[in-house]
């Protein structure tokens, strides 16, 4: 039996059932070969009466039952032709025993099988045994399906005489195995894995399917624990697969998702569908499953999950709510953002169309119903903005949009909208338009300004421009003069032509303290002027022409508060934190647009200065020289004339010569003094030999003498000598300082102080005599005296400070830098 | 009684040839070289050792003045005269401090310049009139007298930002004290540092309490 169940690849049942055959037909083919040999076997013997009636009744017996036995019984002989056949297999192939006698099974077979036989005879020859299906064909050409055992018949010598062949008609079978090969195939052809199982579990099917879903060959896991194979996993809510098989076996179907896992160890969701199988009688044999895989319907399934979620989310993010409104029923469905927007809690409460116009901004209520009325009677798309007052009171702007949804046959059965708190961008859209009118406006100004000449002009331009950003009535620009502690108000803007203010007002206390302020860069802001000092002229006088509040903005150019911008209103508290930082803004730019263009006119005017200098220069060269010319010619040259007369005289006359050469002696000195004189007037050698110290000394002793002002000279560390042109140019300067002093001071006695420190060389001139305005006299085109000796300072690169007021005396300092470098003269 | 050596320099030939034939009348003078360039004098007295140079202030290449100065280094036995155009005392002081012993203008007549040699020679000094001590005196005193303390050259404002700066103000606090803007109050404190040559808070810190402005004492 195990011979043949090795030899079978059919099911178990089936070759369970072989074997019961099997058993019963083994022994009596070998007891028939066994007793075929003896008849066969024609040895001379002899036997008794006895012996021989009990071998015929024992031939007897053994005829009977192959007579009578159900397997065909074929025997041929060395030639391979038949010499016996017993009924049945003749009855097996349709014919008579006669009819086959003598002829070889060739004859009988089917043409198929042919082929075969003589390998097969071949195997009898040399004493093998063979089992085989046997494919014959009938006399009435139908075909016979016999399993057929041969065994070979030897000689005692151990020759091949013929061989012997049990024979059974298998064609039922056949045509059944047939059947089941066909159904087995069937369900190859099904799109899922088909498992059979018996009733332990084991794998006895498993279709083409379930070889290409789990990766294993069918006959790699026949027989193997399905569990094992599979390796389900337990997923959620699933039961555990031994629970499945249990409730299987009792009976009961399954189905449901499980995980399942493939020859190479990946995963994936099945759908399984698990029965019991029974047999004929009722009794649970097996199960069978049927599972395909599910991955791409649960990959659907999670992107949808996610989609929804993302939707949520997406609704969260962008404060997107959305409902769905049944005009039949009157329901509301809110989705959770709307909830949120309205300032409650997700599904706080059953929404609906009551509720949320109770919510609605009472102003908007009645424009809201109107608006939804009308696109549900019209069944026209939704687009509206309303305000509601959320939970916590907030006033939120929304913006909702719609559709309306209708059934099959064209009735509107729903509306479905969206509606998103927009109250941040309606702020931004606000801010933004605000921001850039304020930026468009500052851009006028700014071009305003570059067109501007004049500081007055920029004032002027800036106040005009700004007014619709800033609710004042009054705008003055006041500029500070610190020396003169007063304050210069450049230009007024007057919305409601109120009265002018002075122009210069001197700086009060409460002033003071504002400026303290401004100093900081901090606005002062007057909210209210009926709390300030009622006994400031200019603040009273605001007051009458109906001024309540104002704020002076610094004006502070490079961090140096030059003024400031004082803006004025009608209304108590007329500025917010918005103005004021309008206020800087334009402040800023006013301050250093003001200081830009006091330092242009400066530079413009330094320039006219610096011409007038250059034609005063050719001036006074031009007059040197002709002071020159005539000092040569008329003097000099008088003596020299003289001289001339003298010497000629001495050489025709010598009776004259004596007092001729006397004369000529006093003439020769008056001429070495007049040369001293013009040489020391156009430029004192003492200050090359000795240095400044001697040099100036020796002026003064001149001037005092020719001016009778006396000189007092202080110095400190001049002791040493310095850079030449920079001792020219100390000299030259306290000379046009004495000069000037001798002018037009009007005094007996000058200081002339001369010091220097390690860096810088300082001359100052100083008298108590009438003084002078400085700023008069420097913008004098026809006065060069302070001018020459502020231009002789810059060359060096030192300074010039003119200090004098009229009737206070005039000190002027010059500092010259020691380690200064020429500025070049030319390139 | 031996001669008085000579030697004369000045760059102008007749001017040489004139001082020699007034000296060469005296019998005890006895010109012995001669230079027309500055840089010549030093190494010609150097070499000819006389007991009195004859010495123009106005030379090319070396002054009179800068002359003076190595030959009394060099040679410290020859007696220096300055000739000179210039009456003015600077000149004469300066002349002297460099170690000349006697100082004739050039206008000077005969018996002067021969009177000056004579005086020099004997070690004593000589200037020639109207040049006197007094007169030197005087100039001296005058220079002297003008020294003065720099403090005086201060504004007004500056000696008071110098104050409150002294008594530890930040700028900030003195342009509030003085009503003026913080920028006025750096200028001025720039400006009097620069004046009084003061570079640091600590130096004028210093520098106030050796004038006195802040108390030693608190």
């Amino acid at each position: 039996m195990d011979r043949f169940k090795m030899k079978t690849e059919s099911s178990d049942r089936i070759v369970a059932r072989k074997g019961q055959q099997r058993e019963t037909a083994t022994p009596q083919a070998d007891n028939l070969a066994m007793v075929s040999s003896t008849i066969l076997d024609e040895e001379p013997i002899t036997i008794t009466r006895r012996e021989l009636e009990q071998l015929q009744q024992e031939a007897i017996r053994y005829r009977t039952i192959v007579e009578t036995t159900h397997e065909g019984i074929w025997q041929v002989d060395a030639n391979y032709r038949t010499t016996f056949v017993n009924a049945r297999m003749a009855e097996m192939l349709g014919y008579t025993p006669a009819e086959m006698m003598g002829r070889s099974p060739h004859d009988f077979l089917s043409p198929s099988q042919r082929a075969e036989r003589e390998r097969r005879f071949a195997e009898r020859r040399q004493g093998q045994r063979g089992t085989f299906d046997f494919r014959c064909r009938r006399k009435d050409g139908t075909e016979l399906w016999a399993l057929s055992n041969f065994s070979p018949i030897m000689s005692a010598q151990g020759e091949f005489i013929g061989a012997i062949g049990m024979f059974t008609d298998i064609t039922e079978r056949k045509q059944v195995e047939a059947h089941l090969n066909f159904q087995a195939r069937l369900l190859d052809t099904v799109g899922q894995a088909v498992i059979a199982t018996d009733a332990k579990g084991s794998i006895i099917y498993w279709n083409q399917f379930a070889e290409a879903l789990y990766g294993w060959a069918a006959s790699e896991v026949m027989g193997r624990p399905m569990l094992e194979v599979t390796a389900v996993e337990i997923c959620g809510e699933s039961p555990t697969p031994t629970e499945i098989l249990s409730r299987v076996c009792t009976g009961q179907r399954w189905v449901g998702e499980l995980i399942m896992r493939r020859r190479d160890g990946s995963a994936f969701p099945a759908l399984v569908t698990n029965a019991p199988v029974y047999d004929e009688t009722g009794i649970i044999v097996g199960m069978i499953g049927v599972s395909s895989d599910i991955t791409e319907r649960k990959q659907a399934e999670q992107r949808l999950h996610k989609s929804e979620m993302l939707l949520a989310e997406a609704e969260k993010m962008a404060h997107i709510g959305s409902w769905e409104w049944n005009t039949v029923t009157g329901d509301l469905i809110w989705s959770n953002e709307i909830y949120r927007i309205f300032g409650l809690a997700p599904q706080e409460f059953q929404a609906n169309h009551h509720a949320f116009l109770e919510r609605v901004h009472p102003d908007d209520r009645e424009f809201v119903q109107a608006t939804i009325d009308t696109s549900c009677q019209e069944c026209e798309p939704l687009a509206y903005e309303f305000r509601i007052i959320r939970a916590d009171a907030a006033i939120r702007v929304l913006q909702s949009w719609g559709a309306v949804v209708f059934n099959e046959t064209g009735e509107p059965i729903k509306m479905l909208g969206t509606v998103q708190d927009i109250t941040e961008r309606k702020q931004t859209e606000q801010a933004l338009r605000q921001y850039t009118e304020r930026l468009r406006i500052l851009h006028e100004m700014d071009q305003a300004i570059l067109a501007a000449q004049s500081p007055e002009s920029i004032a002027e331009a800036v106040l005009y421009r700004i007014a619709p950003l800033l609710p004042y009535v009054r705008a003055t620009v006041a500029l500070f003069d610190w020396e003169a502690q007063k304050i210069d108000l450049m230009v007024s803007y007057n919305r409601n032509n109120l009265e002018i203010m002075e122009k210069r007002v001197a700086i009060d206390d409460f002033l003071l303290q504002q400026i303290r302020e401004l100093q900081l860069g901090k606005v002062c802001y007057l909210d209210d002027l009926s709390y300030l000092d009622a006994t400031i002229p200019w603040i009273t006088k605001l007051r009458t022409q109906g001024i309540r509040s104002g704020m002076l903005v610094p004006l502070l150019a490079h961090g140096e508060l030059i003024g400031s911008l004082n803006l004025w209103a009608k209304v108590v508290a007329a500025f917010d934190a918005g103005h004021i930082e309008v206020a800087h803004e334009v402040a800023d730019s006013l301050a250093v647009a003001m200081k830009q263009a006091s330092l242009h006119q400066q530079v413009v005017e330094a320039n006219q200065r610096l011409q007038s200098i250059s034609r005063r220069l050719v001036e006074v060269q031009e007059a040197e020289r002709r002071n020159l010319a005539r000092e040569l010619h008329d003097e000099i040259g008088q003596d020299l004339t003289a001289l001339k007369l003298a010497s000629e005289i001495s050489a025709r006359e010598p009776a004259q010569a004596k007092p001729a050469l006397g004369q000529a002696q006093s003439i020769v000195n008056q001429l070495m003094a007049r040369v001293r004189e013009l040489s020391l007037n156009l430029r004192p050698a003492m200050l090359d030999d000795l240095g400044l110290l001697p040099a100036l000394l020796w002026h003064f002793k001149r001037y005092t003498a020719q001016t009778h002002i006396e000189v007092e000279l202080k110095h400190a560390d001049i002791d040493k000598r310095f850079e030449p042109e920079i001792e020219t140019a100390a000299y030259r300067i306290v000379q046009e300082g004495l000069t000037n002093i001798a002018r037009h001071a009007e005094t007996a006695k000058a200081i002339v102080r001369l010091w220097s420190t390690a860096e810088t060389l300082c001359v100052q001139v100083q008298d108590d005599g009438k003084g002078f305005s400085p700023q008069e006299v420097l913008a004098d085109d026809t006065r060069f005296g302070l001018r020459g000796m502020s231009e002789r300072t810059l060359l060096l690169q030192g300074s010039l400070v003119v200090d004098s007021v009229p009737g206070g005396g005039t000190c002027v300092t010059a500092e010259l830098p020691l380690k200064a470098t020429l500025i070049p003269q030319a390139i | 009684m031996p001669k008085v050596t000579l030697v004369l320099a000045d760059d102008h030939h007749i001017v040489r040839q004139g001082l020699r034939a007034i000296l060469e009348t005296a019998p005890t003078f006895d010109v012995i070289g001669e230079a027309a360039h500055g840089l010549d004098v030093v190494p010609l007295v150097c070499r000819l050792r006389p007991d009195v140079l004859l010495l123009d202030l106005m030379m090319p290449g070396l002054n009179g003045l800068d002359i003076t100065t190595q030959v009394r280094e060099q040679c410290p036995d020859t007696k220096v005269i300055i000739l000179s155009m210039h009456r003015d005392e600077a000149y004469v002081v300066q002349a002297l401090r460099n170690g000349a012993a006697g100082y004739v203008l050039k206008e000077a007549n005969y018996a002067d310049l021969v009177q000056a040699v004579h005086e020099v020679a004997v070690g004593r000094r000589y200037l020639s009139p109207p040049l006197s001590e007094e007169s030197l005196r005087a100039y001296e005193h005058r220079v002297r007298h003008g020294a003065f303390d720099l403090y005086e050259t201060l504004t007004a404002r500056e000696r008071e930002i110098l104050h409150l700066t002294a008594e530890g103000l930040s700028s900030t606090e003195v342009a509030a004290r003085l009503f003026i803007s913080s920028r006025t109050v750096e200028t001025h404190r720039t400006n009097l540092m620069r004046k009084l040559g003061l570079h640091t808070q600590g130096e004028l810190i210093r520098y106030a309490l050796r004038r006195g402005i802040l108390p030693l004492s608190d």
